[in-house]
């Protein structure tokens, strides 16, 4: 009797532990059309636009870029950065972005689905905590596949 | 090396025509024993005149008749013999022997206290009842006598209800069972004399005698329960003045008598030898099956193709490395249950969930050792130490998601710091192997097989190695010759 309990204890934890996967946030992730422009005032010059996200997760760990774009058809690239440390973690994507002039911003982003959309809310924060965090919502537009085929895996160029 | 190519395969041909043709000869079918009982020398030779003068039947026992029956059997090859004393120990040891026994012996007594409040009618049910509850049991194969006595007092009671038909029934197997009875002249009236004096000589010239157990059904229900395929039965009967045996066999799987043999009791050393003949015949005559074969027997050379899934416990990766391929494996085997096999496995590494395994690689197996094996008509389960050398393919590892994520040569890659992909050039292995397998046989050529393994790795001695301890779970098919 102890055998086959233990027997199936490990069956559950393996079945578990292979099947229960985190949220993947792998793929192409833009502001929905109808949210405004976002002006980030923790950036210096303060940058006013909508920002894209195109990334793969591996396991827990996320690589990939965050793009800014001036206009709204995200066509007039502003700038391009790195994910850094990005993780997911049960359904939060957390990363950090770096820009030239040695600012930090960190994003903290949850997953959820809404009418049938893939949506990443949050906020994107000052590290120093100096400037009030600032609301983000990203809407899933493509899957990784999508981020191999516009060479975002590229990096930033 | 050219001009030795040709005796080489000459030589192995050689080889595999000589294993054939020893395998050919080991062969021949192995016959099934067939299990003989000796029913109790069965003596219907007391002449019926006498059953009204007490003490007058006692006739010769003959008991040579068993000995040298039983010493025929014995001589016989292929044949299990079961002695009238053991049969009657399996029916006494059957689980409800004892209970039956009491029930039927209590029926029997309360028939007997009705019949002498003349209360016939209730006497009747309740002898029959008895005599139900002790066929079930074939009381009458261990205790003839006593059982006689209750058929003896059903037909008294009968011929008094006037169901003389029913009596004469009773008093036949009633006699049969215990032919040298004899009654004291006026004891019982004369209706009940008469019918005794019909029903023996009834049972002494009808064919019902030739049936051991009363009924054809219920001897071959006997020679089931006692697990007996043939029942010899020697009859003693009076054929004029003389004394005859007549020697039946039934079988049980052919329904019938299969040997019918008259032979005079005058002379011992005749008669004898007449039994020794007669058995002669039967075991000329009658069939014996063939032992199925087990597995291991019916072939020397076995192929099979496995689709194949490996872990390995040990590996650098931070989840488990899976790796899927096809095994085949070829055995010879030199005894019933000892093989040399030989084993070839061709793998490729399948992502893991963190896509550690920077890119997938290749891996082959060999494996070579004896297996050990057990098997049943139609399975085999068997274990197969090995030794193992193992190819395993380059490969490269990391854990930096950037070093993942971008490609090479593009600016993106920078990120990826140096030294975050660790390289494993190509390697080879060797170590130990150990195979449980087993394998069901659809025909007897054909099986379908399903194995588990682990292995573990010694050598290189540095210890250079970080994968080990490869797990494998196969499940194929193959073909056996």
């Amino acid at each position: 009797m102890r055998l086959r309990n233990l027997l199936m204890g490990a069956l559950l934890l393996c079945t578990t532990a292979a099947c229960t996967d985190a949220t993947d946030v792998s793929g192409v992730w833009e502001m929905p059309e109808s949210s405004s422009m976002l002006q980030i005032e923790q950036l210096a010059p303060p940058f006013t636009g909508r920002i894209k996200v195109a990334v793969d997760q591996f396991g827990w760990d996320v690589s990939g870029v965050v793009l800014f774009y001036r206009d709204d058809i995200y066509y007039d690239l502003a700038s391009c950065h790195y994910v850094m440390d990005g993780e997911v973690r049960s359904d939060s994507f957390l990363f950090s972005l770096e820009f030239e002039d040695g600012q930090r911003l960190l994003g903290h982003l949850e997953y959820s689905e809404s009418g049938g959309d893939e949506l990443l809310k949050g906020n994107l924060v000052d590290p120093d905590g100096e400037k009030p965090p600032l609301q983000v919502v990203l809407k899933r537009v493509g899957g990784d596949a999508k981020v191999h085929r516009e060479e975002w895996d590229l990096g930033c160029q | 090396m050219g001009s030795r190519l040709p005796i080489i395969v000459a030589g192995l041909l050689v080889a595999i025509f000589c294993s054939s043709a020893l395998g050919a000869a080991a062969e021949l079918p192995v016959r099934r024993a067939r299990r003989v009982a000796i029913w109790p020398e069965q003596h219907l030779d007391s002449p019926c005149a006498q059953l009204f003068s007490p003490g007058a039947r006692g006739a010769a026992p003959h008991r040579f008749v068993r000995r040298s029956l039983q010493l025929a059997l014995q001589q016989t090859f292929d044949v299990k013999v079961r002695t009238v004393l053991e049969l009657r120990r399996n029916v006494t040891d059957s689980s409800n022997y004892k209970d039956q026994v009491v029930l039927g012996r209590e029926r029997y007594h309360m028939g007997h206290e009705y019949y002498r409040d003349l209360r016939q009618q209730e006497a009747a049910e309740s002898l029959t009842r008895s005599i139900e509850m002790l066929n079930s049991i074939f009381y009458d194969a261990v205790e003839p006598q006593a059982f006689s006595e209750i058929l003896f007092l059903l037909g008294i009671t009968l011929v008094e209800e006037g169901r003389i038909a029913d009596a004469h029934q009773a008093f036949k197997r009633a006699l049969f069972l215990s032919p040298h009875t004899t009654f004291s002249p006026g004891f019982h009236p004369p209706p009940v004399e008469q019918a005794l004096s019909v029903a023996c000589e009834d049972v002494q010239k009808s064919l019902e005698k030739e049936v051991p157990l009363g009924t054809q059904e219920r001897t071959f229900a006997f020679m089931r329960k006692m697990k007996v395929d043939v029942l010899f039965y020697p009859l003693i009967v009076k054929e004029g003045d003389a004394s005859v045996l007549r020697l039946l066999a039934w079988d049980g799987k052919a329904k019938n008598v299969v040997l019918r043999e008259s032979i005079a009791l005058a002379n011992e050393e005749e008669a004898g030898e007449a039994i020794d003949r007669a058995v002669s015949r039967w075991a000329a005559c009658t069939h014996y099956e063939n032992v199925p074969r087990r597995v291991e027997e019916r072939h020397q050379w076995v192929f099979s193709a496995n689709y194949q899934h490996l872990l390995f416990l040990q590996q650098p990766l931070r989840n488990p490395l899976f790796m899927m391929g096809f095994s085949f494996d070829g055995a010879h085997f030199f005894r019933r249950s000892f093989a040399i096999v030989v084993k070839a496995q061709f793998l490729s590494s399948l992502p893991d969930r963190f896509e550690d395994l920077v890119d997938g690689f290749t891996s082959a197996r060999v494996t070579v050792g004896p297996a050990f094996g057990v098997s049943g008509d139609w399975w085999r389960l068997f274990v197969a130490p090995s030794l193992e050398f193992h190819y395993l393919g380059s490969f490269s590892v990391t854990r930096d998601p950037n070093c993942k994520h971008f490609l090479e040569d593009s600016p993106g890659a920078d990120l990826c710091a140096p030294g975050a992909v660790k390289e494993f050039p190509v390697d080879f292995l060797a170590g130990i192997n150990v195979y449980i397998g087993t394998q069901f046989f659809l025909s007897d050529e054909m099986f379908l097989g399903a194995g588990a393994s682990i292995s573990t790795y010694f050598a290189p001695f540095d210890r250079t190695f970080e994968m080990n301890f490869p797990v494998a779970l196969e499940a194929g098919g193959g073909v056996a010759f």
